[in-house]
C-alpha cells in the first residue's frame, strides 16, 4: 500500500507544477502575491484551516505545496469528531479569538455560521477572482454549485465535496439469469435497476434471504441519518419541507406519511442495526456480502471494491436512486447529505488572503489531486469526472453514476437552526423505526417541533431564507413542485 | 446461687489434648484441663504463652488444630460461638460504641427474643447491682474506663452464660483503681456463683482472684492448683520463679554425701538434706541441684550467726523493706518487716530456714522437695 | 538577635540576654502572620481565589443567559433581549425535560443500589485473609480505572444484536430468546445500567472494604459470643459502624451517576428517538447541538436547585444521626 502512496506523491509533486496551468489556481496565487506585495500579508504568516480528520490525508500535501509556493505557513487543525467542529466554530463565533482563518464544515451549517457573524460573505472576491463555480468546463456539478456555496442570497463558501448518495447493489445477483427468471415469474415484471421506489421495495423483498445470510437492504434509520432514507421518497413524491409562503411544515402530509410507511415496511427485510447501529454499519454489512443493496456515500465504493476490505469485490454495481412517476414522467431525487465546504472566518487576520487560499485548494486541478487521495472529499467539479487518475481511484463505473446522482440531488435543510430541524426530524424517525411512534405521530410531532423552532428563530427571516433555499433545489424538483401546486411559479425560479 | 467448692464438684468444662498451631508455630501444646462449676480459675503466664489462645478456643473464636472441648458433657470443639452460651469480656471491652449502654446490655437478650418487658426487668436489676443505672441512656463512647468494664461484664452476665471468660479486662486500669475493681469482681463472682476463667499475666492478680491458678508457659500447662499450693509447692523452676514478688532466690548447689549425712553445698555453706535424702537421690543429683528460698523467708539472724551479707540496696516500702544482699559474689533478695533499720553498705547476718527452702533439679527443673528439714 | 516562637506562636526576640515579644513593625507583622487564625486564612487564600475566579464569573453568566433569549446564531450575547422567566416556563412545559429527569433518577436509584449491595457483599467476602487476596482485589478494581468511553464502547459491542450477549442467550435459551437491546428504551437502559454497575461497583467495594477494615475484630467477636448470627452481626454491629463512610460513598456516587453522559452517548446517543436521554444528554442536545444556550442555562439552574434541595432535605437527617 505504501509504495502506491509514494508513487502518487511523486506524480502529484510533478503535477503540482501543472497546477500553475490552471487559471483558477493561477489567479489565486497571483492574488496572494499581490497582497504580499501590498504588505497585507507577510511571508511566514500563519493561516489555520479547521478540518475533520477524514480530510487530512487529502489536504495535507496540497497545503504543504501552497505553503512552499507562497512562503506562507498554512496549517491544518484536525478535529476528530464531526460534532466538535460545529461546537468549535460556534465557540469561535463567541470568543472571536482569530485562531482559525478557514473552516471546512458541513455545507448546511453555513446558515448558522453566517447568522452568528462568524463567516464573511464572499460575493466580491468571487467576482474578482472567479473560482469558476458555475461556468466553464471545470464548473461544479449542478446543483451543487448552489447549495454548497450559498445562503440567504449570498456566497459564503466554496464547496469541496459531493455527498450525493449512491445506490450500491450486488451486480452478480441482479444480472444472474436464474434470479431474473424467478423474479419475473413471481412478480410479472423484469428484474432490473429500479426506476421507482415501489420497484425498489419489491426487489428488496425478493432478495431478503435470512436463511442464506442475505438480507434485502440496509437503509439508514439511525439517530443521525434516518432522514436520508425518508427524504428521497418524500421529495420524489413531490413533498416539500416547508410551505414557501408561511414556513409551515409540510411533512405530515400524505407524501410524508406514505414515504415513512414504505421505509418502515422494509424493516422486516433489514437488520435491526439500521436503527440501533450507526453510519458505519452499512460499511460492514455490504462489503461482507450480508445485504443485497444499500444507499450510502460514494466512499463505500472504495471499501466494497477493494479486495483487501471486501468479500464482494468485483461484484459491486452502482446505480441511481429511484424516484416516482408523475404524469408519465420519472422524477428521481437523491439526498445530498453533509457535503464539506470551505468558509472564511471574519476574525482571521487576513480574510481575503484566506479566501485566496481556499480558492487555490478549490481550483479544478488542485481539488482533483486532493480528491484522488483517499478521504471523505468526493468529486464535485466536472473536470473531476474526466480525470483518469481520479476515476481510477473510484472505479470507472462509479464516476458516471455519481455524476448522475449529483445532478439529481437535493440539499439538507440549510436554514438557520438547520441542526435543530434535522435532529428533531431524525429523532422522531428513529423513534418510529424503533416502534415507539406511529408514522403519523412521528411526522406530526416533528412538524409541531419545527413550528416552535421557526417561531423562536423568527418566522419572517426563516421564510426569506427558505424561499432562497428553494431556488437551490434541482430544476426538475422545482418543476414538480410547480406542477403539483406546492410552490407558486414566481417563487420557483424557473 | 450457691458456691460449690467442696469436694463434690461438677466438671463444667473439659479440655482434652487441645492443640493449636499457627503455620508451624505451636501456640497451645496438648492441654488437658477440667474446670469445675462455680470456680474462679485464672490462666496465668507470660505474654505469648498461649493463655489467650486457649481462652478463645473455649469461646469458639478460634478452632483447635487437634483435641476436643466439652461443655457440660457435650462436645463443642467446632461449635460456633453463637451457640455455646459462653460469655466473653474482651481486653478493651468491645462495647458497641454506637449504641447506648442500655442497648449494649440488651443486645444478647434481644437476640434471644425475650420480651421487652423481661429485658427491661433484667437490665434494671443488673444495672443496679453494677451501679450503672445513671448511665443507662448514655452512648457507650462517653463512659469512663471503670463504667466500661462494668458494662462489658454486665453485658456478658446478662445472657446467663454457663461460663464467663475474661481476657485481661483490668489491663488498662490504673493501679489504684485496679485493686478496687479486682475486689469487686471477686465479690461478684462469689455472689453470683458464676464460673469464671480469667486470663492475666500479673501473678499478684491471679493469686488474689483465683480459686485455682493454671500456670502456662510456651503453650504448656506448668502447674494447676490453688494459690497456696502454687506458692508453697511450685512444681518446677519456672513456676517457682514466676510466682512471688520479688521472685524466689535460686542458688545452684552441690550434693554431697559424707558418712550417711546428705548435704547441699554452696560456697562455704552447707545445709543438711537428710530428711529428703531419698527424693534427692532419685532425682539424679549429680546433674546439679538448685536451692530455692523466697525473699520473704530469708531471716535476719543475730550478729555473728548464719551468713554474712553486704547490703547493696535498700528499697523501703513502708511496712516492709526489700533488700538486695550480696553474699560472696551472688546477689540475693530478702524481705524484712517491721522497720528493721538496715542501712546500705552495712553487713548483716541472714539465715536460710530449711523448712521454707525448696530443692529443684538443675537438669530437668522439676521440684525435688519442698521444705527440707 | 535570635528569633523563635514562644507561647501561642508569638515571635520572641532575645535582646540583652532577655526574651521579649517582638514589638518592632516587622516584628509585629511577623507576629500577625504567625497567629494561627491568620495563618490558616493564608493557606486557604490561593485556592480560594482560584476557585472563585473559575466558578463565580461563569455562574453569573449562566444566570444571565437563563434570563435572556440568546443563541450563537442570534449574534452578540451581550445584546440579547431580556425575557425574564420565559426560558423556565418553556422548560417546565417540555415533556422531554421531565422524562429525562425521571429517567436519570431511575438510573441513579437502580444503578447505585446495585453497586452498593454488590460492593458491600464483595467487601464482606474479602474481609478475611486468603491466598491471592491482593491479586483478587486489584482485579476487582480494574473496571474503575477504565475511561467511561471505553466502558461504553465495550458494552455497546457486547449488547449488539449479533453481539456476545445475544450469542450466549441464544445458545442457552434458543435463538428466539435474543433481545434487540438497543431498539427499545427499557432494554437499552438495562444495558446502560449494567455498564455503570460494572464500572463503579469497585468504587463501592473499595469504600466498604476500607470501612470494614476499620471495624475492630473484637466487636464482631463480642456479638458472636452474645449469640448473634452473621446477618445480625452485620446489621446491628458492622453496618452501623461503617455507616458514615458508606453514606458518604453513596452520596458521592449518586451525585456522579446523576451526571451520566458518556455511557449513554456512546451506547445509544440517547436513542432510539430520545428515549434513553439522561439529564446531561438533554442539556447537551439543547445547548450544544441546537445552540439554545439560554434554554440550556435555565435547565442547568433548575437541575442545580433540585439537587441541592434533595441533598439538604434527604441527606441531612441521615448524616445527623451519626454525628
Amino acid at each position: 500500500m505504501t509504495w502506491r502512496k509514494w508513487v502518487l506523491g511523486l506524480v502529484l509533486a510533478g503535477l503540482g507544477f501543472l497546477a500553475l496551468a490552471d487559471p483558477v489556481a493561477e489567479r489565486a496565487l497571483a492574488g496572494l502575491r499581490e497582497l504580499m506585495n501590498a504588505g497585507v500579508i507577510r511571508p511566514g504568516q500563519t493561516f489555520r484551516i479547521m478540518i475533520h480528520s477524514g480530510q487530512r490525508g487529502q489536504l495535507a500535501p496540497a497545503v504543504e505545496e501552497l505553503s512552499r509556493l507562497t512562503g506562507l505557513k498554512i496549517e491544518l487543525v484536525v478535529i476528530g469528531y464531526e460534532a466538535d467542529i460545529y461546537n468549535k466554530a460556534m465557540h469561535e463565533a463567541i470568543v472571536r479569538s482569530g485562531d482559525y482563518d478557514l473552516f471546512l464544515t458541513f455545507c448546511n451549517w453555513i446558515g448558522d455560521m453566517a447568522e452568528a457573524g462568524l463567516i464573511v460573505p464572499l460575493d466580491s472576491w468571487i467576482k474578482k477572482y472567479d473560482p469558476e463555480i458555475h461556468t466553464g468546463p471545470n464548473a461544479y456539478v449542478k446543483p451543487l454549485d448552489l447549495f454548497t456555496t450559498q445562503y440567504g442570497g449570498h456566497y459564503y463558501a466554496l464547496g469541496m465535496d459531493n455527498d450525493a448518495l449512491v445506490l450500491f447493489y450486488r451486480k452478480d445477483l441482479l444480472e444472474d439469469p436464474n434470479e431474473q427468471a424467478v423474479f419475473e415469474a413471481r412478480y410479472g415484471r423484469p428484474l432490473r435497476l429500479p426506476e421507482t421506489w415501489e420497484e425498489f421495495d419489491l426487489i428488496t423483498e425478493f432478495f431478503d434471504r435470512p436463511e442464506q445470510g442475505l438480507r434485502g437492504a440496509h437503509l439508514y434509520l439511525t439517530r443521525q441519518f434516518a432522514y436520508t432514507s425518508w427524504a428521497p421518497r418524500f421529495i420524489a413524491k413531490g413533498g416539500i419541507y416547508f410551505d414557501p409562503l408561511t414556513m409551515d411544515p409540510r411533512i405530515d402530509t400524505p407524501e410524508g406519511v406514505e414515504a415513512l410507511k414504505e421505509v418502515l415496511a422494509l424493516q422486516k427485510h433489514m437488520f435491526p442495526e439500521t436503527y440501533t447501529g450507526d453510519w458505519s454499519a452499512a460499511y460492514t454489512f455490504f462489503p461482507e456480502g450480508k445485504v443485497f443493496w444499500t444507499i450510502a456515500w460514494a466512499s463505500l465504493g472504495h471499501w466494497a471494491s477493494d479486495p483487501e476490505t471486501s468479500k464482494i469485490a468485483g461484484k459491486v454495481g452502482f446505480a441511481q436512486l429511484p424516484g416516482e412517476y408523475h404524469e408519465g414522467e420519472l422524477y428521481r431525487a437523491t439526498p445530498h447529505v453533509v457535503g464539506w465546504s470551505l468558509s472564511v472566518s471574519r476574525y482571521g487576520k487576513a480574510p481575503e488572503a484566506a479566501y485566496l487560499i481556499a480558492q487555490w485548494l478549490n481550483s479544478p486541478s488542485v481539488s482533483a489531486q486532493c480528491i484522488t487521495r483517499t478521504g471523505t472529499l468526493d468529486p464535485f467539479r466536472l473536470n473531476h469526472f474526466k480525470d483518469p487518475n481520479l476515476l481510477a481511484a473510484y472505479g470507472p463505473a462509479l464516476g458516471p453514476v455519481l455524476l448522475l446522482n449529483a445532478e439529481q440531488s437535493f440539499p439538507d435543510i440549510s436554514l438557520r437552526g438547520a441542526n435543530e430541524y434535522l435532529d428533531v426530524l431524525n429523532l422522531n424517525l428513529n423513534a418510529a423505526a424503533a416502534g415507539l411512534l406511529t408514522p403519523e405521530e412521528a411526522l406530526s410531532q416533528t412538524a409541531r417541533a419545527w413550528q416552535e423552532i421557526t417561531d423562536r428563530l423568527g418566522r419572517g427571516r426563516q421564510i426569506e431564507s427558505w424561499q432562497q433555499e428553494i431556488l437551490r433545489y434541482p430544476r426538475h424538483i422545482r418543476e414538480l413542485w410547480v406542477k403539483l401546486g406546492k410552490v407558486p411559479p414566481e417563487l420557483a425560479g424557473l | 446461687m450457691e458456691n460449690k467448692l467442696g469436694p463434690e464438684r461438677n466438671v463444667l468444662l473439659s479440655l482434652k489434648g487441645v492443640h493449636k498451631e499457627f503455620n508451624g508455630f505451636v501456640a497451645v501444646n496438648r492441654i488437658d484441663l477440667d474446670v469445675y462449676e462455680g470456680e474462679f480459675l485464672c490462666f496465668l503466664g507470660p505474654s505469648g504463652c498461649g493463655k489467650t489462645t486457649t481462652l478463645r478456643m473455649i469461646a469458639g473464636l478460634e478452632t483447635p488444630t487437634d483435641g476436643e472441648i466439652y461443655l457440660k458433657g457435650q462436645r463443642i470443639t467446632h461449635m460456633p460461638p453463637q451457640q455455646r452460651n459462653i460469655g466473653f469480656v474482651f481486653q478493651n471491652y468491645a462495647l458497641f460504641w454506637h449504641m447506648t449502654v442500655y442497648d449494649n446490655l440488651a443486645f444478647g437478650l434481644r437476640i434471644r427474643r425475650l420480651s421487652p418487658k423481661e429485658i427491661d426487668r433484667r437490665i434494671r436489676e443488673v444495672a443496679e447491682r453494677f451501679e450503672l443505672t445513671d448511665v443507662l441512656r448514655k452512648k457507650a463512647t462517653y463512659l469512663d474506663l471503670s463504667s466500661m468494664q462494668r458494662v462489658a461484664l454486665a453485658r456478658a452476665i446478662l445472657i446467663e452464660p454457663y461460663l464467663l471468660l475474661l481476657d485481661e479486662p483490668l489491663n488498662n486500669i490504673r493501679p489504684g483503681l485496679r485493686e478496687l475493681m479486682r475486689a469487686d469482681l471477686k465479690r461478684m463472682q462469689r455472689d453470683l456463683g458464676c464460673t469464671m476463667i480469667y486470663v492475666t499475666h500479673d501473678q499478684e492478680e491471679a493469686m488474689t482472684l483465683g480459686d485455682r491458678i493454671l500456670v502456662m508457659n510456651e503453650g504448656r500447662v506448668e502447674q494447676i492448683g490453688s494459690p497456696l499450693e502454687i506458692y508453697q509447692q511450685p512444681v518446677n523452676l519456672f513456676v517457682a520463679g514466676f510466682i512471688g514478688r520479688p521472685p524466689m532466690n535460686l542458688i545452684p548447689v552441690q550434693y554431697e554425701v559424707t558418712a550417711e549425712q546428705a548435704w547441699v553445698v554452696w560456697k562455704g555453706y552447707r545445709w543438711s538434706v537428710n530428711s529428703v535424702k531419698e527424693q534427692v537421690e532419685k532425682s539424679k543429683p549429680e546433674r546439679g541441684l538448685v536451692l530455692g528460698i523466697r525473699p520473704e523467708h530469708v531471716r535476719l539472724s543475730p550478729e555473728g550467726l548464719g551468713i554474712p551479707a553486704l547490703v547493696e540496696v535498700v528499697q523501703p516500702l513502708g511496712r516492709k523493706d526489700i533488700l538486695v544482699l550480696k553474699i560472696e559474689d551472688t546477689l540475693l533478695q530478702a524481705v524484712v518487716y517491721g522497720g528493721a533499720k538496715v542501712r546500705e553498705g552495712a553487713i548483716i547476718w541472714v539465715e536460710v530456714p530449711l523448712r521454707d527452702a525448696h530443692l529443684f533439679s538443675a537438669d530437668t527443673g522439676r521440684a525435688v522437695a519442698h521444705g527440707i528439714g | 538577635m535570635v528569633c523563635f516562637h514562644g507561647d501561642e506562636g508569638a515571635l520572641m526576640i532575645k535582646e540583652k540576654g532577655k526574651f521579649k515579644r517582638a514589638t518592632s513593625s516587622i516584628g509585629s507583622i511577623a507576629n500577625l502572620l504567625n497567629r494561627e487564625s491568620v495563618f490558616k486564612i493564608m493557606l486557604v487564600t490561593p485556592m480560594q481565589l482560584l476557585l472563585s475566579f473559575l466558578l463565580v464569573p461563569p455562574f453569573a453568566i449562566v444566570i444571565y443567559l437563563a434570563l435572556v433569549n440568546w443563541q450563537p446564531i442570534f449574534g452578540s450575547w451581550t445584546e440579547a433581549p431580556f425575557v425574564g422567566v420565559s426560558n423556565f416556563v418553556r422548560l417546565f412545559s417540555d415533556r422531554q425535560f421531565f422524562w429525562a429527569l425521571a429517567r436519570t433518577v431511575v438510573i441513579v436509584a437502580i444503578s447505585v443500589s446495585f453497586q452498593f449491595i454488590l460492593g458491600m457483599a464483595l467487601a464482606l467476602l474479602f474481609n478475611r485473609e486468603f491466598h491471592g487476596k491482593k491479586v483478587c482485589v486489584s482485579v476487582i478494581l480494574y473496571p474503575m480505572m477504565l475511561p467511561w468511553v471505553v466502558v461504553g464502547f465495550i458494552f455497546y459491542l457486547l449488547f449488539l444484536d449479533h453481539g456476545p450477549v445475544n450469542y450466549v442467550i441464544s445458545s442457552v435459551f434458543g435463538p428466539g430468546a435474543t433481545v434487540s437491546w438497543f431498539s427499545s428504551s427499557v432494554t437499552a437502559l438495562v444495558a446502560i445500567i449494567l455498564a455503570d454497575i460494572w464500572q463503579w461497583t469497585p468504587f463501592m467495594f473499595l469504600m466498604s472494604y476500607s470501612a470494614l477494615g476499620a471495624v475492630p475484630k473484637e466487636l464482631r467477636e463480642a456479638a458472636m459470643t452474645l449469640g448473634a448470627n452473621l446477618w445480625q452481626i452485620f446489621r446491628y454491629v458492622t453496618f452501623p459502624t461503617i455507616k458514615p463512610v458508606v453514606l458518604i460513598a453513596l452520596i458521592i456516587r449518586a451525585l456522579e451517576c446523576f451526571k451520566i453522559f458518556d455511557l449513554i452517548f456512546i451506547m445509544t446517543r440517547g436513542g432510539p428517538g430520545v428515549s434513553t436521554e439522561s439529564m446531561s444528554l438533554y442539556i447537551y442536545r439543547m445547548g450544544f447541538r441546537y445552540g439554545q444556550l439560554s434554554f440550556a442555562a435555565a435547565v442547568a439552574i433548575v437541575v442545580l436547585v433540585a439537587i441541592s434541595l434533595v441533598a439538604r432535605i434527604g441527606v441531612r437527617p441521615l448524616l445527623k444521626e451519626e454525628l
